[in-house]
């Protein structure tokens, strides 16, 4: 109970301090949000007149507690560039990054955790030196680029998919399977080359142990030794990688997003910057903030529950 | 009566990048039904070496170059992986020296024990965990049913050890090997150990091969002792007689060097010099340099094996009969 009263107060803590610094690292940006909404050529009284509507004209100390208290009551202000609530805009963009996340996750997991094992298995073995330099292209080629060959592959060489169009899950829920799985399989690739070299290392390390001798010299077989003695030893610091890719996929990639023309996080972020559009963007990584927070929160809670050592501890 | 064990003759050498070295040499002994014996020797013998070759599991960059093992008569030199699973954890079972890294953290240590059962027995998951309860009070681990759900790092070293020793007992071994049981537990615990070992012996039907480098550790559970050096048997005897009447001048030394109610407040007895490594050694005897009766012999070669009564055995120069000449 203390461990989540701690966790609780430290996520609070975090939050108060990345909006703070979102807030004024965004005061701290050239180019006048009033100025850029109405163009260039727009006079000095046109701006003055748009800043008070915004509330721009306040002392940043006052606009931070506006919006901060604004945040408490589930009011993110107004988009200056959408005219609509924060809210709204995000609704909109986060069923979309959100999908393709869980989605590249999961294909991480499925993909990623067997290959991993089945490249321990064979170590030393000559399909494990290919595997590996598999692995390694997975990791150094950029997503953007399994992006072009995949949509390459599958619309002009095979023609299965004729169009990119973005298809929501309430439409038509294959064709939005079809327009999510090329994006989440393009940002999978190099996540599943990483979670197979992690594996397979912490495999190899894990059997290096002495309680691995001591499980052949109960007479277990090397399988039943990887599986029921190994496994759940190497898995435990494979969660703080899936942890940390979760959390990056969840806040949507910009160029993934391009290469596939969806209406996710990552597209709607540089455009906001580019912008000025504040009370989007500081929502936003308010946002990616949050998501960081409750991914490592959730990564501790799988460690307890995998490891008595520090189930114990808690 | 036929051992139960034979090593004949063994030579296990490791393929390191400097070239091909003999770590054991020549390692010959037999171990009796119901019969315990011990290998004593400083560190880097080659007494775990001796029991991983028996045990089947010598490292990767380790082999038999030469020689015999055989366990109930059958040879173990090219058993089946499968056979080798038949036999590990069954009738031939081993516990080691760490008690704090040999068992795995993640699991519960009645799942821990109850696996080998599961593996070698058909018992039901009830008739496991009532055995597994039962072999838990034998070895002196108190309120077996709280352990049972307990994990590893909650258990103190000499708990830990207990919970090895009773994986090890479990399936009733004909062969039990511990390799430094005692080693990383402190005194009290140690010799807490060392009863429950006699006590092992005198209830069950097994051998035991115990491993130390403590000859006092050794006199207080063993029947039969082999002395090793730098991967050579040089003196094997009974117990008592090879206390009383040590003919090897490294068994001598050993034995200065256990610590004794008599000898107290004097500085302990250690032997000058240590073991030469894998890759210095050369012909002759390995003990030739710190040996303080030194032949010109024991330079260019390594003694014959001289016997007394009562297969009492001793590999140096000092017994060569006259007219042996070599
Ligand atoms: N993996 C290895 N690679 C190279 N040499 C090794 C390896 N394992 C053991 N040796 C060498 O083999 C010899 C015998 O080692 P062994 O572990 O059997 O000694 P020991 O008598 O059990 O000593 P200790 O009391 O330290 O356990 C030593 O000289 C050691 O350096
Ligand atoms: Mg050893």
């Amino acid at each position: 109970m203390r461990y989540y009263l701690y966790k609780f107060s430290m996520f609070g803590i975090t939050l108060v301090m990345v909006s703070l610094i979102i807030f004024f690292v965004f005061q701290l940006l050239p180019g006048n949000p009033a100025q850029i909404i109405l163009g260039l050529d727009a006079d000095e009284q046109q701006v003055r007149h748009l800043e008070q509507e915004l509330g721009l004209d306040k002392p940043a100390i006052e606009r931070y507690i506006d919006w901060i208290a604004g945040v408490f009551q589930g009011d993110l202000g107004e988009s200056l560039r959408y005219q609509l609530p924060v809210s709204e805009v995000l609704a909109d963009r986060i069923p979309v990054t959100t999908s393709i996340a869980i989605l590249a996750t999961v294909l991480t997991v499925v993909i990623g955790i067997p290959l991993g094992i089945l490249i321990a298995r064979t170590d030393g073995k000559i399909i494990s030196v290919f595997l590996s330099m598999i692995t390694q292209l997975g990791i150094s080629i950029p997503s953007f680029w399994f992006g072009f060959m995949l949509i390459l592959l599958f619309s002009v060489t095979l023609n299965w998919v004729t169009s990119f169009e973005y298809v929501s899950w309430s439409d038509d829920f294959f064709g939005a399977l079809r327009s999510h799985f090329l994006p989440s399989l393009s940002i999978a690739i190099s996540n599943i080359a990483i979670v197979i070299r992690y594996l397979r290392n912490t495999i190899l390390d894990q059997r290096k142990m002495d309680y691995v001798r001591t499980a052949t010299c109960k007479g277990l077989s090397e399988r039943a030794v990887l599986y029921g003695h190994v496994l759940k030893n190497a898995l435990i610091p494979v969660i703080t990688i899936m942890g940390l890719i979760t959390a990056d996929t969840l806040g949507g990639s910009i160029i993934i997003e391009n290469v596939f023309a969806l209406p996710g996080l990552g597209s709607l972020l540089i455009q906001s910057i580019t912008s000025r559009d504040f009370p989007l963007v500081q929502s936003m990584v308010l946002y990616i903030a949050v998501i960081v927070l409750v991914i490592n929160f959730t990564v501790d809670l799988l460690y307890k529950l995998i490891d008595p050592r520090i189930r114990q501890k808690g | 009566m036929a051992p139960l064990l034979s090593v004949q003759a063994l030579d296990v050498a490791f393929q390191l990048p400097e070239g091909e070295f003999l770590a054991l040499e020549n390692i010959s002994f037999h171990i009796y039904p119901n019969e315990v014996v011990g290998i004593v020797g400083e560190s880097g013998c080659g007494k775990s070496l001796t029991s991983q070759a028996i045990m089947g599991i010598l490292p990767g960059v380790a082999s038999i170059k030469h020689g015999n093992i055989s366990f109930q008569g059958c040879s173990l030199n090219d058993l089946s992986s499968r056979e080798w699973q038949e036999l590990r954890g069954n009738e031939l079972t081993m516990i080691f020296q760490e008690p704090m890294t040999s068992l795995n953290p993640v699991l519960t240590i009645g799942r821990q024990i109850a696996e080998v059962l599961k593996k070698h027995t058909s018992l039901s998951k009830i008739e496991r965990k009532q055995q597994v309860i039962k072999t838990m009070n034998e070895v002196g681990l108190p309120r077996a049913e709280a352990l049972w759900k307990a994990y590893p790092h909650q258990l103190s070293g000499g708990m830990r050890q207990r919970v090895s020793i009773a994986m090890a007992l479990i399936s009733r071994p004909k062969l039990m090997i511990a390799d430094e049981p005692t080693t990383a537990l402190d005194v009290t615990i140690q010799s807490q150990i060392l009863d429950l070992f006699q006590t092992i012996k005198q209830n069950h039907s097994t051998s035991l091969l115990f491993i130390s480098h403590d000859l006092g550790v050794i006199q207080a559970v063993c029947d039969q002792v082999i002395v090793m050096y730098a991967g050579r048997i040089v003196e094997q005897g009974k117990v008592e007689k090879l206390i009383s009447e040590p003919k090897h001048p490294y068994t001598q030394s050993l034995i200065q060097s256990i610590p004794d109610a008599t000898k107290r407040g004097q500085r302990l007895y250690t032997i000058p010099g240590t073991v030469p490594h894998l890759q210095e050694r050369q012909v002759g005897c390995p003990f030739s340099n710190r040996c303080t009766y030194k032949l010109k012999q024991c330079e260019t070669s390594f003694p014959d094996t001289y016997e007394f009564d009562d297969g009492h055995t001793v590999a140096c120069h000092l017994f060569a009969k006259e007219g042996d000449g070599n």
